[in-house]
């Protein structure tokens, strides 16, 4: 309780002595707020940049290996057997083989000739259950290959299908006429082809209907999704060693006949890159606060000397070296908070600037909050020190008599 | 500083009774400073005795010593000494919060002592808005504010008009008269004549002077 008035009274002095001097104090806490305000703004870039990245590299399927498979002249693709060998690797919850290629859409007097085509398979919905905004995917029954069922983007829709309500509508796709049973949702994320003005939008049909089109017999792109538990680089290794048996390859030829993308090791290391550059820029941006730190224990050495009749008065009225020394480490962390606080904030409309500018999502990173505040107390306290020490152990004789 | 030690003061015995009204009377150099700043607790002799309301002052550290002058000396300077940038009542309120007196027993007492000094209608004025006699006024309030034994008053009329000095002097009889003893420093042998005993200390040796007419 003592100490709480103590402290309560000396922070309203340092603002009342912080008042009384505008300029000098605006001027000493320029030096914080640049160094808090470029390692703020530094950080929170680097984060942004790294986090949407990541972001897309997330929507891309985490707890997912893509497995492209070219094949061999020999054995092309993957068989329907290929899929079940490796569906019966272990770790594996399930696999999802997709194809794609392109065509021409009719639709009353519409022809539109550069439609993507994606071949998906009734799992892949399953593992992205956010993919449908309304309608419905494929069941197991129109996985044949026969039944010919299609879900529709919203471009497919206003360039296509002209607008209308699109669920139950038949179109033509590559001579075979479709209905659509689902709309996909809008994909904010990952900036396709599709939104390049020369595509007429995308079309989703069961893969094997997309094999019967081209002229590929088998499937090339396989999904392989796992569950939380299960490492994924291990079951990288596993997979490959079956991909080997499958087509007969060693490791001096395999990369010619498949490989194997797995998002969960780009992830890390894209997240290790981000935690070195964090640091370094971070590192390189604290010159500057201890720049700023010097500039404050500068001016409270000033502010010392200058008061040195006032710290002699306050002894003869009776307070405590301690209590000298609180109110000039108060004082000077005063200071250095409140250029942390405007650093902060200018750090942060930096980064959301530079966010702007680089084109990716503005983070606010509470860490870096967090680290700026505590580097600004902590210069504070490191730098108000000896001022604040050479203060309290003034002999008030002296410090009376000084002028 | 020299390494070779100065005796300011030589074989000072001196016993001031509670209630007195004594004036230590010299010229510049006669040691009445040093004196001044051994009573006050500011310094420590280097040899010999200093008691102080039963307690041993030689030997103190520096926060011991700060508790001594807070709680039983009050200070009074010739020119104030009134921190600027605050209010009178501030002012006269700072031995009361380094002696962590609460807050409500705080303002009242500040209340009271200004209105001892008769000054209650400048509480919230600034040391720059007083007059000479008015700022050494709030100077007394703040020096008898927190009960000390000793009021302490360096040459206490050396910055005011004679008027006004004599204002000050009335101020003391009435402090003296409710109790407080004083112990006031000067070269003014005018002023000293105030006093109740008269101590007059010449190359830091001192002799006892004529009593003054009370």
């Amino acid at each position: 309780m003592k100490s709480i008035t103590i402290i309560r009274q000396s922070i309203s002095m340092a603002l009342s002595n912080i008042k009384s001097n505008k300029m000098r104090s605006f001027l000493t806490m320029l030096g914080i707020v640049i160094g808090v305000a470029s390692v703020i703004g530094l950080i929170t870039i680097v984060q942004s940049v790294t986090g949407s990245v990541m972001d897309q590299f997330e929507s891309l399927g985490a707890g997912t290996l893509t497995i492209n498979a070219q094949g061999t002249v020999l054995h092309h693709g993957l068989t329907d057997n290929d899929i079940a060998k490796i569906k019966a690797v272990d770790g594996v919850d399930a696999v999802s083989p997709s194809a794609s290629t392109s065509g021409t859409a009719v639709y009353n007097n519409t022809v539109a000739d550069a439609v993507t085509i994606q071949g998906k398979d009734a799992v892949y919905f399953q593992h992205n259950d956010d993919t449908i905004q309304s309608g419905r995917y494929f069941n197991a029954a129109e996985m044949t290959g026969e039944t010919n069922v299609a879900i529709v983007d919203t471009d497919f829709i206003s360039n296509v299908l002209g607008g209308t309500s699109a669920l139950g509508t038949k179109f033509i796709l590559n001579g075979y006429t479709y209905k659509v049973i689902g709309i996909k949702t809008n994909d904010s994320s990952v900036s396709s082809s599709s939104s390049s003005s020369d595509n007429d939008g995308t079309v989703i049909i069961p893969y094997k209907n997309v094999l019967k089109m081209s002229v590929a017999k088998n499937v090339s792109t396989l999904e392989v999704y796992y569950s939380d538990d299960v490492d994924s680089d291990e079951l990288q290794t596993r997979l490959e060693s079956v991909l080997k048996e499958i087509y007969e390859v060693t490791d001096d030829n395999e990369d010619e006949a498949f490989s194997i993308m797995n998002m969960e090791s780009l992830m890390s290391t894209m997240s290790s890159i981000e935690t070195m550059l964090s640091t370094m820029l971070g590192g390189i941006a604290s010159i500057a606060l201890l720049v700023g730190g010097i500039g404050i224990m500068n001016m409270m050495l000033v502010s010392v000397s200058e008061r040195t009749k006032e710290i002699g008065l306050r002894k003869a009225l009776g307070a405590e070296p301690s209590r000298i020394q609180m109110q000039f480490l108060i004082e000077s962390i005063t200071l250095s908070l409140m250029g942390g606080f405007i650093g902060i904030v200018l750090g942060l409309v930096i980064a959301a600037i530079g966010a702007n500018l680089l084109d990716t999502t503005f983070k606010v990173s509470y860490g870096a909050i967090l680290l700026g505040a505590g580097f600004s107390a902590g210069v504070g306290i490191i730098f108000g020190w000896m001022p604040a020490k050479r203060a309290s152990a003034l002999n008030p004789i002296d410090a009376l008599r000084s002028e | 500083m020299g390494g070779e030690t100065l005796h300011v003061l030589k074989n000072i015995d001196l016993t001031v009774n509670q209630g007195e009204y004594l004036a230590i009377l010299g010229p510049s150099g006669s040691g009445k400073s040093t004196l001044m700043n051994i009573i006050g607790c500011l310094d420590v002799p280097t040899s010999g005795e200093y008691w102080l309301h039963g307690k041993r002052i030689a030997g103190m550290d520096e926060t011991e010593l700060s508790h001594i002058r807070g709680s039983e000396i009050g200070f009074i300077f010739q020119s104030y000494y009134l921190l600027q940038k605050q209010t009178a009542a501030e002012n006269v309120e700072l031995p009361l919060l380094y002696a962590n007196v609460p807050d409500r027993q705080r303002k009242a007492r500040v209340r009271e002592v200004m209105d001892l000094v008769g000054l209650s209608d400048k509480m919230y004025h600034y040391p720059n808005q007083l007059s000479g006699g008015q700022q050494q006024r709030v100077a007394i309030a703040r020096a008898v504010a927190n009960h000390p034994s000793i009021l302490l008053a360096d040459e206490p009329t050396g910055a005011l008009d004679q008027r006004t000095g004599e204002q000050v002097m009335r101020l003391f009889h009435e402090l003296n008269d409710e109790g407080n003893t004083i112990i006031m420093i000067t070269h003014d042998s005018k002023i000293a004549a105030h006093a109740r005993r008269i101590v007059k200390i010449l190359d830091g040796v001192i002799s006892e002077g004529v009593l003054a007419d009370a």
